[in-house]
């Protein structure tokens, strides 16, 4: 498995403690590695450090949301590049329009079935070209 | 006096005393009295009964007539005629009688012999008294008829209140409503969201332990199987309520609505048959396309559908009819004449109807069945939201939904919706997202 997806760095970003723990369970499983972060600035301090191939971001979140911690992503020269999929309970055509003018490239809405948001991990590592294919 | 001519009906067997009346009478200066004299109490009402007497001058002591029952018979008869009594007797008590009966006056003939004066000035107080009488007695009509149409007009003012204010009580109900509907809304996609995030953990969980417990078979993968289908039955209903509350844009486009209706009993084909349930379209072919969202209304008629199948668990029969109408009737809630009732009386409309011969609706829940959560269904089968989800479309699309029921005989669900609409709106067009 892990010569087929070369360690790929997924920093999930999410309030509840337990979706954040069972998420790098599973994609741990996966063959990614994970690293977690419990808010928005919190996240989008990792993102910089970490430079993960992929961001997935929680909507609804106490202070900073989602929405608003996609646009800093998207607005800082050292997270821009990374695709963030957003994956919330919500779902409305709003939050939806919302998360793809915001620059996401996915939205998953919970709950999701781990094959389906592995699959999104990977188009969205591979469409942005940078740790999706093997080196 | 204003009358200068009177006539007198004398009624006096005694020819002495006539002629003494007589001659009183014809002695007055400025009134031209004719007399007519008879001398029976019989043949006087024969003369009243012509009219045009202005005073009965009558005796007491007459041969077809004794004493006073002279006066009542004369009065029964008189029409107003004043009467004045003549009488021998100076007697007070026998005076009061004959007034008490009827009289106008009461004159002593030895009185009227002394003083001619007497008759004539008693004659016209008489006419007069009984002038004025009349007089009173059409006021007091008048004033009646006058308190009666004040009373008629009182009665229909407060009719009137009275269905003002129902109006106001229905249009507030509507109001609640509304709210209540607004509030659950807000209620559901706050609750949403806070089930369907533990309901992702869960469904995470299930897939953690699946490869495990899958490689062993047996029990435990079929139980992570149960728990799978849990967590997307619970996902379901949170986003049926979701979509109760969460306004779906409407896009109309101009719709047979017998499109609609096939493409829904379509749906329901096998399980009618397995129901045993008899399907019937009743729509003329040419009914006018309308303004639909058609998933939206598809939506709409299997819902009413599966309900009207619900309602037959021994089979029957479903009729579905479509007919152009003009709206004559105001019982309707939405039809009438104001303008903020949906359709206007004598409005054209098309009007859908989706009969079933079940079980029908109890009167006393008939008032609840739009109410979201209201469910009679058994917990597990419906959350109760499939009636208030249809209503919210039908008003996003400016109709009104209603529903007719008898206990035991089946339920009428009736769609009224408008031949033309510029107004598209989203549902329950509260605008939020």
């Amino acid at each position: 498995m892990d010569e087929t997806k070369p360690q790929v760095t997924v920093l999930m970003i999410d309030d509840e403690s337990n979706a954040r723990k069972m998420a790098k369970l599973l994609l741990e499983r996966e063959g990614y590695r994970v690293v977690t972060a419990a808010n928005g600035e919190e996240g989008l301090l990792l993102a910089k450090v970490e430079q993960p191939s992929v961001v997935l971001l929680d909507l609804v979140m106490p202070k900073m949301d989602g929405h608003e911690t996609l646009r800093r992503l998207r607005d800082d020269q050292d997270t821009k590049h990374i695709p963030v999929i957003m994956v919330s309970a919500r779902g409305t055509e709003h939050d939806i329009a919302s998360s793809f003018r915001l620059g996401a490239v996915f939205h998953v809405e919970k709950p999701y079935e781990t094959k389906d948001l592995v699959q999104k991990i990977q188009i969205a590592v591979t469409l942005s070209g940078r740790g999706g294919a093997p080196s | 006096m204003t009358q200068s001519r009177v006539t007198v009906l004398l009624i006096e067997d005694n020819p002495r005393d006539a002629q003494i009346m007589q001659e009183a009478l014809l002695e007055a200066k400025e009134t031209t009295f004719v007399v007519e004299w008879v001398d029976r109490v019989s043949k006087g009402l024969d003369r009243l009964a012509q009219g045009t007497v202005d005073l009965v001058l009558t005796g007491l002591q007459l041969p077809d007539s004794e004493g006073l029952q002279a006066v009542t018979r004369i009065h029964a008869h008189a029409n107003g005629v004043p009467i004045i009594v003549l009488t021998s007797l100076d007697d007070e008590a026998l005076a009061v009688q004959a007034l008490q009966q009827g009289a106008q006056d009461y004159l002593v003939k030895g009185d009227i012999q002394a003083s001619r004066n007497l008759l004539v000035r008693s004659i016209r107080y008489a006419i007069e008294r009984s002038r004025t009488e009349e007089e009173r007695t059409r006021l007091e009509k008048d004033f009646a008829a006058a308190l009666a149409a004040a009373a008629v007009a009182d009665r229909k003012r407060a009719a009137e209140l009275d269905e003002a204010y129902q109006e106001l009580k229905r249009t507030q109900e509507m109001l609640v409503q509304a709210e209540k509907m607004a509030a659950v809304g807000q209620l559901a996609s706050g609750i949403a969201h806070e089930v369907k995030n533990p309901l992702g953990i869960i469904l995470q969980c299930v897939n953690y332990l699946e490869p495990e417990l899958n490689a062993k078979g047996g029990s435990q993968a079929e139980i992570l199987q149960v728990m799978r289908e849990a967590v997307k039955t619970s996902d379901k209903i949170v986003r049926g309520l979701l979509d109760f509350s969460r306004p779906t844009p409407l896009e109309l486009k101009p719709t047979p609505i017998l499109t609609v209706i096939n493409a829904s009993l379509a749906l329901v084909q096998v399980q009618a048959h397995d129901k045993k349930i008899r399907l019937t379209t009743d729509a003329a072919p040419n009914l006018p396309p309308v303004m639909l969202d058609e998933h939206q209304m598809e939506q709409v008629f299997i819902n009413l559908i599966l309900n009207a199948f619900h309602a037959m668990p021994q089979g029957g029969a479903l009729t579905i009819r479509g007919r152009v109408k003009r709206l004559t009737e105001a019982r309707t809630a939405g039809v009438g004449r104001r303008t903020n009732d949906t359709f206007q009386i004598g409005e054209t409309a098309l009007v859908c109807e989706i009969h079933d011969t079940g079980t029908g609706i109890p009167k006393e829940i008939l008032p609840n069945v739009f109410n979201p959560f209201f469910t009679t269904k058994p917990p597990g089968e419906g959350v109760g939201l499939g009636l208030a989800i249809t209503a919210s479309i039908i008003q996003g699309h400016q109709g009104i939904i209603y529903i007719e029921s008898e206990e035991g005989r089946g339920t009428t669900v009736s769609i009224i919706l408008p031949l033309s609409s510029a107004k598209s709106h989203t549902r329950r067009g509260d605008g939020r997202d």
